[in-house]
């Protein structure tokens, strides 16, 4: 009965309320006019009865808001109310609200954006059950280099695992390869993540579309399927939902598309994701590679588990301890060292992306805090024109409290307006990310997207920004005596304001300074890439290809490619032709290894030999991509042809392995102790492979041999552009071999460029959010001195009529500016060195102290910032003093 | 008049409860019976009489009526409901159980313990 009594009232608060104001106000007067009938029947005179009786009565007023409050709506209803006067002072200035929700849109945009990429490669856990209880088995890998605790594992670890770990529900593993589709139109190389049959069975995630591929369903005799990544589908396929239980070409052989799997599932890679997921039994048919328990040594697996809902990791890591012992016990051949372990794949999800991830959320984090700067400046410009309606509201009996409510609930609107447009263009802007980051080469690109999490986000990075800049200015503003107010003159808290607006403006260029240095270093860095000499001529006119030639034998493709290389050579702006299994930057990466024996080793080197990065190479090879050789002689054709065993190595390994020594004729042994002996005819410069900002390692270099002419690279040397002869190029090809697959085609510039592309990206992203911030700074900047020119008009008026030189003025002004600008760029120089030490390990070729970029970035700010002064200067140096002095 | 006491604040619902109880009145109306009731022992601060008629029609103990009063002005009448009647009569209990102990607390003698 009470409940309903209550929202009986309080509904009819809200939705009568000028109905009940008038009742009110009836009742009240009803009792008082009954008292003065009382008293003027007691003797008084009637206007003295009636002053008697308001008096006796108390404050009105009061009374009202009294009976408001025990009525039952009031909190609603004073929201209510303070959002729709919040809502029409916002109307009235146009300008101010524009610009205010403009500038928040832009700072809530960027996080949105920012998290919604950080969510997807790192935070959110992946789409299965459970997501706490996957772990990643890890076996150690003990090699000469130093152990790397987190190695793969063989197919023999894991089918040992699989048959006997009582902690863990089910092991399945994950193998990184590729898999050539046919598109209809040519041939695309896939990033294909061979897995074991039961993998789904483990992880268990449920498919987007279609069904996921059972343990039972992979092993059926005769069945090819495979599933697919939900980015892949969409943009290979157009979201085709008709695809699944049909065929696609992969490899040769139409395989089942069973599923799709979804949205933000992941395997091993932290930024993008494999494209097709293909159980062991159907890649067993695909390639013929049939992995056995036999198969100890090639480490290549990556292992998932599931812990059983009683075990905890310690009980589970013991476990594995103790086979690890057992497995070096019965194989120490290829066990011996290795031990094993797990961890939650929570830890192990977005490693390597963590810390950039963190520095780029930070970066957008300091770019709304200039945003929220700019907007509270604004605020607490605009409270100066409010003075006489804070006031009043005070005398009215408003206590301080509820003014604070209502410049927050004030600022909350703005906040919702803003938080609402920032949601809008956050899914563009989240849409047009991808285009930002790197393109590795063939994965498709990371899939953010707008999730429940990124939406929340958003909303409380509204309310976070709404808090920062709203507080102060409500606070200043609530605090406004009633007396000081209602005079025309009153400074009030002018000065305050100001001083208020200026601190805003330094800590706003403080952080530009911080986002400013920050690109600054990275793109040096990114220049430092670029101009360093990658060991090659990255800068010739080259074409480079990646080919399957596809025929029966070795010797067939050697053939093909020797006659291809003849033919090609006489196309006429062909300089000269080259192949090797591999090209720098290369597609299949380097990451490749030969165990190297060396005479004289010791200790694992000796019996586990030292794996070392390599590349068989054609003749020509050196000269033709530009590669000096420092001694000895390059690999020339007879050495091909003879499959002479010959190697040449680089810089790095000649001074590791043969310091001080001269390395041609020295002779290893290669893959087994007693393995081939070959002779080190010569050594090349360092070059770079992988990546622009490795570090050198060893590398060798071998004459190609039959079994290397599978999926092989091969460089065309131009005189002029090289996409003039792509054409003609894949004519020759085609003629001599119909089916040779050419899965990769670029000009050499490009290529390298490709190289860049995660640091290029990583320059794009900070650079346009530092120009953002830096913009935001400025336009606040440039507003705060408007205000103080504003402020002091009369000022300058009296000055001028004194007989102050116009000239002087401007400098007053811009002296004023100039030292706001001097506080925040040290203050930014202070901060920056503080915090670019965290990204350190992302530059190249710079300190994260170096002078040279933060000098700069000192000027540029310190140019902007007077820049910005200088405009409103300028007005300030023409003001009419008459004007000025007539205007109160 | 006997010495004014000072009004508790939950006695001001009380009273008004039970003034109530003798009939339908109006505020102003209210006012008057209570210090007619206590003999001009109690009288009421004027402003605190309608945020409480406010409180407790929300808590549903009286409801409210538009009428006329004596001098022919439209008011707003107010009379008990049943859950307003019943909390009348367990408060006036409670409240005379206490008024009780208290004076038999205060009437001790020396020699009586």
């Amino acid at each position: 009965m009470k409940l309903l009594s209550s929202v009986r009232s309080i509904a009819s608060g809200l939705l009568h309320r000028s109905e009940m104001e008038d009742e009110m106000d009836q009742e009240l007067h009803t009792h008082i006019r009954d008292r003065a009938d009382d008293l003027e029947r007691s003797g008084l005179p009637r206007p003295e009865a009636e002053r008697r009786a308001r008096l006796d009565f108390g404050g009105y007023q009061k009374i009202k808001e009294e009976c408001r409050e025990a009525r039952g709506a009031y909190f609603l209803e004073t929201l209510a109310q303070d959002v729709r006067y919040g809502l029409r002072m916002l109307r009235r200035s146009p300008g101010f609200a524009t610009i205010a929700v403009i500038t928040l849109t832009l700072g809530i945009g960027a996080n949105t954006a920012v998290y919604s990429l950080v969510d997807e490669i790192w935070l959110r856990p992946r789409p299965v059950p459970h997501p706490e209880r996957v772990v990643r088995i890890f076996t150690s890998n003990p090699s000469s280099e130093g152990e790397v605790a987190r190695g793969y594992s063989s197919y023999a670890d894991f089918f040992y695992l699989n048959s006997g770990v009582k902690t863990l529900s089910g092991i399945a593993f994950l193998e990184r390869r590729g898999a050539l589709l046919d598109t209809g139109a040519g041939s695309k190389l896939l990033g294909a993540a061979v897995i074991s049959d039961n993998f789904f069975d483990v992880l268990a995630p449920s498919p987007a579309y279609g069904h996921i591929i059972t343990a039972e369903q992979a092993g059926s005799p005769g069945v090819l399927t495979v599933m697919l990544s939900y980015p892949f589908w969409r943009e290979q396929f157009n979201a085709d939902l008709t695809l699944l239980g049909k065929t696609v070409v992969l490899d040769r052989q139409p395989v089942v598309v069973a599923g799709i799997l979804p949205r933000g599932f992941r395997g091993t890679a932290s930024v993008a994701t494999s494209e097709v997921w293909i159980p062991l039994s159907t890649w067993s048919q695909l390639t013929g590679e049939r992995p056995t328990v036999l198969t100890r040594r090639a480490r290549d697996y990556d292992l998932f588990g599931r812990l059983l809902p009683g075990s905890t990791l310690r009980q589970a890591n013991a476990e594995l301890a103790v086979i690890a012992s057992r497995l070096e016990r019965e194989h120490p051949e290829t066990n011996a060292g290795r031990k094993m372990m797990l961890l939650p794949e929570s830890e192990v999800q977005g490693e390597g992306v963590r810390e950039a991830s963190v520095i780029i959320l930070g970066i957008s984090g300091l770019v709304l805090l200039i945003a929220c700067a700019n907007v509270a400046s604004l605020l607490i410009a605009r409270a100066e024109y409010r003075r006489h309606e804070m006031a009043m509201r005070v005398a009215l009996g408003a206590s301080r409290l509820r003014l604070i409510r209502q410049l927050l609930t004030e600022a909350a609107t703005l906040g919702a307006a803003a938080t609402s447009a920032a949601l809008l263009i956050g899914g563009w802007m989240i849409a047009a990310l991808p285009k930002l980051l790197p393109q590795i080469s063939f994965t498709t690109p990371v899939d953010a997207h707008m999730t429940p999490q990124v939406l929340w986000f958003s909303a409380g990075a509204g309310l976070l920004a709404v808090f920062v800049f709203g507080s102060v200015p409500a606070w200043q503003a609530s605090e406004s005596s009633p007396a000081g107010a209602i005079k025309q003159h009153g400074r009030g808290g002018a000065e305050r304001r100001a001083l208020a607006r200026g601190v805003l403006a330094v800590v706003q260029l403080a952080v530009s300074v911080v986002l400013v240095a920050g690109a600054g270093l990275l793109l040096r860095s990114l220049w430092n890439a670029e101009s360093a000499n990658p060991g090659f001529d990255a800068h010739q006119n080259m074409l480079v290809m990646d080919l399957v030639p596809g025929l029966e034998t070795g010797e067939q493709e050697r053939a093909f490619i020797n006659e291809a290389r003849r033919s090609i050579e006489e196309i006429p702006g062909v300089l000269g032709t080259a192949a090797g299994m591999r090209i720098p930057f290369g597609l299949s990466g380097s990451g490749a290894t030969r165990t190297v024996f060396f005479a004289g080793a010791t200790g694992s080197a000796a019996t586990e030999g030292v794996p070392i990065r390599y590349d068989p190479v054609s003749d020509r090879f050196f000269e033709i991509l530009g590669t000096r050789i420092l001694r000895g002689r390059p690999i020339d054709a007879r050495d091909v042809q003879s499959g002479a065993h010959v190697m040449v190595i680089n810089q790095t390994a000649a001074q590791r392995f043969w310091p001080n020594q001269d390395p041609i004729g020295k002779q290893v042994r290669l893959q087994k102790p007693d393995g081939d002996l070959y002779e080190v005819i010569g050594v090349a410069e360092n070059s770079k492979n992988e990546a622009f900002v490795e570090d050198p390692l060893p590398y060798l270099y071998t004459p190609m041999r039959p079994s290397d002419y599978g999926e092989l690279a091969m460089v065309v040397k131009t005189e002029g552009d090289p996409s003039t002869v792509a054409g003609e190029v894949r004519r020759t090809l085609l003629k001599l071999n119909r089916g040779v697959e050419i899965i990769y085609v670029s000009s050499l510039r490009e290529h390298v460029r490709m190289a860049m592309a995660d640091l290029r990206a990583a320059v794009e992203l900070t650079a346009s959010l530092g120009g953002l911030g830096l913009l935001l700074a400025a336009v606040g900047l440039y507003g705060l001195t408007s205000f103080l020119v504003g402020c002091r008009t009369q000022e300058i008026g009296i000055r001028l009529a004194l007989g102050a030189q116009r000239g002087e003025v401007l400098q007053m002004i811009l002296g004023h500016g100039a030292k706001l600008a001097f506080a925040g760029v040290a203050i930014g120089i202070a901060a920056a060195l503080a915090l670019t030490r965290l990204m350190a390990s992302l530059l190249f070729g710079v300190t994260a102290h170096d002078p040279l970029t933060f000098a700069a970035v000192a000027i540029l700010l310190i140019a902007v910032a007077l820049l910005a002064c200088y405009i409103p200067a300028r007005r300030a140096m023409r003001v009419d003093p008459i004007i000025a002095l007539r205007y109160e | 008049m006997t010495g004014q006491a000072q009004i508790l604040p939950g006695t001001l619902d009380l009273l008004i409860l039970k003034a109530v109880s003798l009939g339908p009145l109006h505020g102003y109306g209210i006012l008057l019976r209570i210090e007619q009731i206590s003999r001009g022992a109690l009288l009421i601060e004027q402003g605190a009489l309608y945020p409480a008629l406010f409180r407790l029609v929300r808590q549903g103990l009286l409801k409210a009526s538009w009428g006329t009063s004596e001098n022919n002005r439209r008011a707003k009448f107010y009379e008990l409901t049943a859950t307003g009647r019943k909390r009348l009569r367990q408060e006036a209990e409670g409240w005379n159980r206490l008024v009780a102990a208290i004076a038999s607390a205060l009437s001790a003698e020396p020699e009586k313990i």
